[in-house]
């Protein structure tokens, strides 16, 4: 009887591990708990970074698009304009203290779970990640190119926003484009 | 008269508008009835066991995608929980659901096709106009049934050979895969001899018709105004933004004004058409039991 079932008992052990493996590495939290999360009270003014999120070129691309200006590229997607404020800003300049090893997105994520501002990102074949939607604003919300970037003291860093890290007193933003060229400077 | 005895173009016809629109809809009402139709029609055309069979294990396809999708699709403004950082919302569960659910009832939609359109009915409507394409397209309709059968006449030989053991789990897993090569390879070569025999026997040859028992009746003219009084009613009004379902990031609520409340009836009658025929036939057979 049991030597008849013992590839069937090996099979239920290894599926039993398998199972286990991906209970532990699942981190599994309700939604209050993810976003009581507390930001360090910024106490020295040296060790500070500064943050915003805004989508204003969005919220620029939806009152053409009221104002019936034809000149403007008209597509938004259905519905997104209820997550675009009046000025099209999502959190305002702030100081926020400095962890050793922040990373552009690190900051990101802390002081967006601590505001209740939901995000939505995918770790990509590289070893970075890329956000995808903040607010519920997702990439190609335009069509094309548009999504969410990332500046740097006001210039676009070049490399995935968890591997910049950050120093002391620099500007992080994160900003909506809606087609190339229209934020960071570059024409 | 029921689904089944109408002209092939009918029933054709007819298969058509129910997997098209069925395909093409995201209004979880629309492919509620949809699968309902669908799995109602299939009760009535195969038996309770293979039915019972075959709603077991789609079930199981529901439930492993509605699982799946929010896993990967963090879209949606209602969180529930949240592992390793991303959200697991309620939008996402609902979209994978009815996906799949749509997914399901076109899977039923075809198998009522496989009972209905057999492939003489097909090669009668297609053969004169597209010749090639019609046996191409027959044959690939009723590939999977084929294969069905093929997996158990040899699964039942090799169980008679010895060769097939149903002891444990792992055992049983090789033996169906062995079977699923034997199978594989003897599909292949079934479609080539397929081809060559059609040929031999003259198919498509000039001056050659092939035999047909349909005739267009005035009952066909009749069910096929009436399947397209259905498609126009519920193609238009879909065309003119009723019924439009939108799962992120925020659901649409779905509301019951006028036009809605007929688009939703004329889905019904059209994806029910093929039950209320049979239903309304074997009321009229009963009663004129009765009066015998």
């Amino acid at each position: 009887m049991i030597k008849k079932h013992a590839k069937d008992l090996i099979l239920i052990i290894v599926l039993a591990i398998v199972f286990t493996i991906v209970g532990t590495c699942m981190d599994i939290k309700t939604v209050d708990e993810y976003y009581s999360t507390s930001i360090d009270k910024v106490e020295n003014q040296e060790n500070v970074v500064y943050f915003s999120i805004d989508c204003i070129t969005l919220r620029e691309r939806i009152d053409k698009n009221n104002d019936n200006d034809t000149s403007n590229d008209k597509f938004v997607e259905e519905n997104v304009d209820k997550f675009v404020s009046a000025d099209g800003i999502i959190l305002k300049k702030q100081a926020y203290a400095l962890k050793k090893g922040d990373t552009a997105f690190s900051i990101l994520q802390r002081v967006t779970s601590h505001n209740k501002i939901p995000i939505s990102y995918q770790d990509d074949l590289y070893g970075g990640v890329y956000v995808e939607g903040i607010n519920h604003i997702f990439e190609k919300a335009c069509k094309g190119t548009s999504g969410w970037v990332y500046l740097v003291n006001g210039k676009m860093a070049g490399t995935t926003c968890s591997n910049y890290i950050l120093k002391p007193g620099d500007y992080v933003e994160w900003r909506y484009t809606c087609e190339f060229g229209d934020i960071g400077g570059v024409k | 008269m029921k689904l089944e005895n109408y002209h092939p173009f009918v029933l054709f016809a007819y298969f058509m508008t129910v997997i098209f629109t069925t395909m093409f809809v995201a209004n979880p009402i629309i492919i509620c009835l949809s699968y309902l139709g669908a799995v109602c029609f299939c009760f009535y055309l195969y038996d309770y066991k293979t039915m019972l069979n075959s709603l077991l294990s789609s079930t199981l396809l529901i439930l492993l995608m509605t699982a799946i999708n929010p896993l990967i699709v963090h879209r949606g403004v209602t969180e529930l929980l949240f592992v390793n950082g991303k959200p697991i919302t309620l939008e996402a569960i609902l979209y994978g659901l009815f996906t799949t659910v749509m997914l399901v009832s076109v899977f039923y939609w075809f198998k009522a096709y496989n009972k209905l359109m057999t492939s003489d009915k097909f090669l009668f409507l297609f053969s004169r106009f597209t010749p090639k394409i019609a046996v191409m397209l027959s044959m690939s309709m009723t590939f999977i049934p084929t294969l069905k059968r093929d997996y158990n006449s040899i699964k039942e030989s090799q169980q008679a050979l010895g060769i097939y053991t149903g002891e444990n789990l792992v055992d049983k897993l090789k033996s169906s895969f062995r079977i699923t090569s034997i199978l594989f390879s003897l599909a292949i070569e079934n479609s080539i001899e397929k081809a060559e025999s059609m040929q031999a026997r003259g198919y498509n040859t000039k001056g050659r018709k092939s035999f047909s028992i349909y005739r267009f009746k005035v009952s066909d003219l009749l069910m096929l105004i009436a399947n397209i009084v259905l498609i126009t009613i519920v193609v238009t009004l879909l065309g003119l933004n009723f019924g439009r379902f939108n799962y992120y990031p925020i659901m649409t609520t779905p509301t019951l004004n006028f036009e809605e409340i007929l688009l939703y009836v004329a889905s019904l009658f059209m994806y029910f058409l093929g039950v209320i025929l049979a239903i309304k036939e074997s009321v009229l057979w009963k009663i004129s039991q009765s009066k015998m």
